[in-house]
């Protein structure tokens, strides 16, 4: 809400000090977020004292004008008269970033030039220039109008301080001025009834509504000080109609709206719109309404959207000679509820949903009487009230359970103390029970009194208090640890952890294939109108965006959640890419390249690192890889290992996406093996085998063959090439046999590799080049 | 006895004149520095002198052993350093490359291990949540205007993209009785334009303490403790009134700037303070949602944008740079 900080002091009847005025409004639960100056620094006011039509230059008129000397201006301006009050630019001063220089024209000197209103910024085009009703010659522009404006950040339970007089009594609290009254209106209802005929059809949507009835209306533009006192509020002037409601408005937090009777037809009445009807507003928008909109209506129809918007049809226009001014009470709910289904948020709508003053209704109105009567020659005539007065509000609360949940040992005399500062009145000894004054909408039970308490006492006076229990179990869920344990694995092995985005573009999934993955309803925009079902496209994101930087050697990892179509919704993923050279900044060494088969060992690390045996690999098919194998347990995905195209990021990089929590549910137990007493027998063998026998095959079917005593298999040469003949790949495997209970005998083993060789030969017709005894060993 | 010691000498200065390789020298290391060489059998001669004279001669004898020793040493390292087998042992070695934890984890590690130790147990929620557990169960109606604090993504009616942690709450508290004493780490979403301060995509932590007899004083302890713990023993804190539908009474945290002390600079706005996220005593409403009976508990709630404490901790300027992961930005964590 901006805020004319003159208004304030006018209001409270002080200076304010704008630095003391932050930290009172931070301790009150209030936030200044901007301050602004909206004034011209060197504009003065000045009155004319002669006016003389320029010697030879036809359009120009010389004026003597008075500021804190006489000045001599030569104006065009046509609107002026002597005696008439205007503001002066003086030679020196600077307007909107040019500095005004003294001019000569055609002979005549001019100090300084006369002030429109579209150099103040409050018009686009302006006839003639500004002539004030009031001021004082010689007074800075700055000092004599608004100012400096705050941008006070309210919170949305206070509809109170989306007003002035509003913000003037809280800070009266912090400043420790007297500002409550009985009446903070500060009107007397004038004693007037009318034949006008007003009926609430909706007493829950509306339950108070007045009518204040005007003849002799003079709609024209409003002075100087209002209109500007709206562009310092962030309001467009209008006309003076329409301004002084927004002025009252602006005062009191009480939203009005103001009819052109004569284009009413019939009484008001005020009910809930038919669906589809049709309204136009002020704006000039089409509206479809339904059944739940409460509107005010005529015997034609719409009028206004209760609490919103008014229609186009009643506006008040320069031909309005009578107004039908509503003052009105609607419920917060109601209006809320239009307001965002229909997107339509204004001054009104925003005052009316976080909760009006039932009690400001009439007072209000009779308050904007009064300025219509004083700035619109108004004549007033009727004044027709219905509906519900409002109650005042009462809470119950005990000042023993207030001080144990403060942590404080306030008296009952130091309750009511406190509480009389933000005008709330206490009565009872043991309950108490607290009156609320009607503007505060914010406060219902016993703990939002504890926070006023709080709140005029200062939360930094409350003790801090060292608990004297520690409280509740504590739980551990075990995959956390394990997620940090591969985090703390994956940068010991030189990979930096990133956080992307799970907003995505849903065109760039359709481009990858993606045929299921959760659209957003009401997206920013077409980047983020998705949410990701893969880290791969945020971790190739952070490839391009390195490799546009200069950098090629990426080992990057992500664990987060990815998004699924149908609950639960998400599940966790670690997606890992990587490519580059293996040492980026190493002098000695040819600088190798990361390949697959570091990435797939950085997977089976963390697989070993978890002591989960038998992962299989099988080739599969994917969009955006060249290459591409399932990662598999015991039949079940866990994610897929690849050569990523180099077509999406220039180089050859690979990655690798695991289901985390799958994975970590297949954490076996550990339990300890005694070291082998007994030395091993270990054997190499070679076959030479057709290129699509499959390496995981072989060793599957050795370690069947050789049964318990075989401890481990491992491929140790795989040779493709010239010396070869075509179509035929050489196998490498070395073989350790080991006995628990006794050291083997070479014959055994042979036995074994007999068997193995036939086995191996026979199922996939292979040949055994060369058995070779590597020894034995520990 | 001197005039021995004076032929050794000079024995010594003519050999080492002559010497051409290793080997030579190591001859004359023999010779002469060797347990049986002659500058050792000399320490046996002087083994029959008066007292006085033992003690001359000994220092003597002794004086001369290192300066040969020295002296062969030094024209050792001479011929080592001609042969070509060695290495440079000055060149920069082999520096296994080093990975960095991002610097949000590295927040939210310091932040779970602060709670941790004071008793909190980690729970974790979905991000696609419900309106109920977003919204209704922590006392914001169906338009109520507070909503607009937390402008959500949505999916479909009533399931949306949580717009802060607090959904997790209420599902520990539907399923667990007091004392709660948990936090809650996660990701959330707002309908908010990615520039330099909004990212539509941030993280959050919250802690929720429920148990009879949990006051407004206990929390403002924690808060002490836990911004002491944080950003360094100087540091203070401002708890300020302000509004959330699920706390009453509702706080805003804000402590010292850690760049200027207080003094008022570029980095807080000239205010002297930095505003770190909301806290409170948990509001009967969310309680009796919950069945937990606000006449026998009660607790207070805390929560925090870890971009925003990861920011004021590195002084960083645009929440963007935690999402471009340009690893000239990751590696200096």
């Amino acid at each position: 809400m901006l805020i004319s900080v003159k208004w304030l002091e006018q209001l409270l009847g002080i200076k304010l000090e704008i630095d003391k005025l932050k930290k009172i409004s931070l301790n009150l639960g209030l936030e200044v977020e901007e301050e602004k100056n909206l004034a011209p620094e060197y504009i003065i006011i000045g009155k004319i004292k002669t006016l003389a039509p320029h010697p030879n230059l036809k359009n120009l008129s010389i004026l003597q004008v008075k500021t804190n000397n006489i000045v001599q201006i030569v104006t065009a301006a046509k609107n002026v008269a002597q005696g008439d009050l205007i503001l002066v630019g003086p030679p020196g001063g600077k307007l909107n970033e040019q500095t005004i220089t003294e001019k000569n024209f055609n002979g005549v000197k001019s100090q300084g030039i006369l002030i429109s209103e579209q150099e103040l910024g409050l018009a686009e085009k302006s006839p003639g220039v500004i002539v004030l009703e009031k001021g004082k010659p010689g007074t800075l522009f700055k000092d004599y109008f608004d100012n400096l404006v705050i941008d006070m950040s309210t919170t949305p339970n206070r509809p109170d301080w989306l007003s002035v007089k509003g913000i003037a009594r809280e800070l009266s609290i912090g400043l420790g001025i007297n500002y409550q009254s009985n009446n903070p209106y500060g009107v007397k209802q004038p004693n007037r009834t009318g034949s006008f005929k007003i009926e609430i059809n909706d007493l829950q949507g509306c339950p108070r509504y007045t009518a204040r009835i005007f003849d002799n209306i003079e709609a024209k533009e409003s002075p100087f000080w209002i209109k500007w006192r709206l562009h310092c509020m962030g309001i467009n002037p209008f006309n003076n109609i329409v301004d002084i409601t927004n002025i009252a408005m602006l005062l009191t937090g009480q939203p009005l709206h103001p009819f052109d009777l004569d284009l009413i037809k019939g009484g008001i009445i005020i009910r809930n719109a038919r669906n589809g009807e049709e309204f136009i507003t002020l704006e000039g928008t089409t509206l479809k309404l339904s059944k739940d909109d409460l509107i005010i209506a005529d015997n034609n129809g719409p009028v206004a959207l209760a609490g919103i918007i008014g229609a186009k049809r009643a506006q008040i226009l320069s031909s309005t000679k009578k107004v039908l001014l509503e003052s009105a009470y609607f419920d917060p709910q109601r209006i809320a509820h239009t307001s965002r289904r229909l997107g339509l948020t204004t001054e009104a709508s925003m005052r009316f949903e976080r909760g009006a003053d039932i009690r400001a209704v009439d007072q209000t109105s009779a308050l904007t009487g009064g300025l219509l009567k004083t700035y619109a020659h108004a004549r007033e005539r009727e004044f027709i009230s219905t509906g519900k007065k409002g109650k005042t509000e009462t809470i119950k609360f005990s000042p023993s359970r207030l001080n144990k949940i403060l942590s404080l040992n306030l008296t009952r005399n130091q309750i009511k103390t406190l509480l009389k500062k933000i005008d709330i009145r206490i009565a009872g000894a043991k309950t108490l029970l607290a009156k609320i004054p009607h503007y505060r909408r914010d406060l219902h039970i016993e703990e939002d009194i504890y926070e006023e308490i709080a709140r005029v006492y200062g939360y930094m006076n409350v003790p801090e208090i060292m608990p004297k229990r520690w409280g509740g179990r504590v739980t551990i869920n075990k995959n956390h640890v394990y997620e940090e344990t591969i985090k703390n694995y994956l940068v010991g092995q030189g990979f930096n952890e990133t956080y992307n985005l799970s907003l995505i573009a849903s065109r760039r999934l359709s481009d990858f294939g993606f045929d299921r993955f959760v659209k957003i309803k009401n997206p920013l925009n077409e980047r983020f109108n998705a949410l990701r079902p893969t880290l791969f496209l945020g971790l190739l994101d952070c490839i391009n965006y390195n490799l546009s930087k200069g950098n090629r050697s990426l080992k990057l990892f992500e664990i987060g959640n990815i998004l699924l179509f149908e609950a639960p919704y998400q599940e966790k993923r670690l997606g890992i890419i990587m490519g580059g050279e293996q040492y980026p900044n190493f002098w000695g060494q040819r600088n190798e390249l990361i390949d697959y088969f570091d990435i797939k060992g950085i997977i089976e690390s963390i697989f070993k690192i978890f002591h989960i045996q038998q992962i299989e690999f099988a080739e599969i098919v994917k969009k955006g890889f060249s290459q591409v194998a399932a990662i598999q347990f015991s039949g079940k995905e866990l994610g897929y290992i690849g050569c990523i195209e180099q077509s999406l990021c220039k180089e050859s990089y690979h990655y690798v996406e695991l289901a985390l929590e799958q994975v970590l549910s297949f954490i076996g137990e550990t339990f300890y093996i005694p070291s082998a007493k007994y030395p091993a027998n270990t054997r190499d063998l070679s076959f030479l085998a057709d290129e699509s026998i499959r390496v995981p095959d072989v060793i599957k079917l050795i370690s069947k063959v050789g049964g318990p005593i075989l401890e481990k298999v491992i491929l140790f040469d795989y040779y493709k090439g010239h010396n070869l003949p075509p179509g035929k790949k050489n196998l490498g495997f070395r073989l350790n046999f080991r006995a628990p209970d006794r050291t083997l005998t070479d014959r055994e083993v042979d036995n074994f590799i007999k068997k193995i060789e036939d086995e191996v030969s026979g199922k996939f017709n292979a040949k055994l080049r060369k058995e070779s005894r590597v020894g034995r060993n520990k | 006895m001197e005039k021995q010691l004076k032929i050794l000498k000079d024995e010594i200065q003519t050999s080492l004149a002559q010497v051409k390789d290793k080997d030579t020298l190591e001859a004359i290391r023999i010779k002469y520095l060797g347990r049986k060489g002659k500058i050792n059998s000399l320490f046996k001669e002087i083994a029959g002198l008066p007292l006085e004279q033992k003690k001359i001669f000994g220092n003597n004898i002794n004086m001369l052993k290192n300066e040969l020793s020295q002296e062969l040493n030094s024209r050792l390292n001479s011929f080592k350093t001609k042969t070509t087998t060695e290495i440079d042992l000055l060149l920069p070695g082999k520096v296994p490359h080093i990975g960095h934890l991002h610097p949000l984890s590295k927040t939210f590690n310091e932040l779970i291990t602060f709670f941790t130790n004071f008793g909190f147990s980690v729970a974790t929620g979905p991000e696609v949540e419900y309106d109920w557990y977003n919204f209704e169960a922590l006392n914001m109606a169906k338009d109520h205007p507070a909503r607009d604090m937390f402008s959500s993504f949505y999916i479909k009616k009533d399931l949306l993209l949580r717009s802060h942690t607090s959904p997790t709450q209420i599902r520990v508290m539907e399923k667990q009785k007091p004392p709660i004493k948990i936090i809650c780490p996660g990701r959330c979403y707002r309908y908010d334009a990615f520039d330099a301060s909004h990212a539509p995509v941030f993280h959050q932590i919250e802690a929720l303490y429920v148990d009879e007899g949990v006051c407004f004083g206990e929390l403002k302890w924690l808060l002490g403790e836990f911004v002491k713990f944080l950003f360094g023993p100087k540091t203070k804190y401002e708890l300020r009134p302000s509004f959330f539908p699920f706390t009453e009474p509702s706080g805003e945290l804000a402590i010292s700037c850690t760049i200027c002390d207080g003094a008022g600079c570029a980095v807080c706005g000239k205010t002297g303070w930095l505003e770190l996220g909301g806290c409170g005593m948990v509001h009967p409403q969310v309680l009796k949602n919950v069945k937990i009976s606000p006449k026998k508990y009660s607790g207070y709630a805390l929560g925090m944008g870890v971009e925003r404490i990861a920011m004021i901790k590195y002084v960083i300027d645009d929440i963007r740079v935690f999402f471009n992961n340009d690893i000239r930005f990751l590696e200096q964590f």
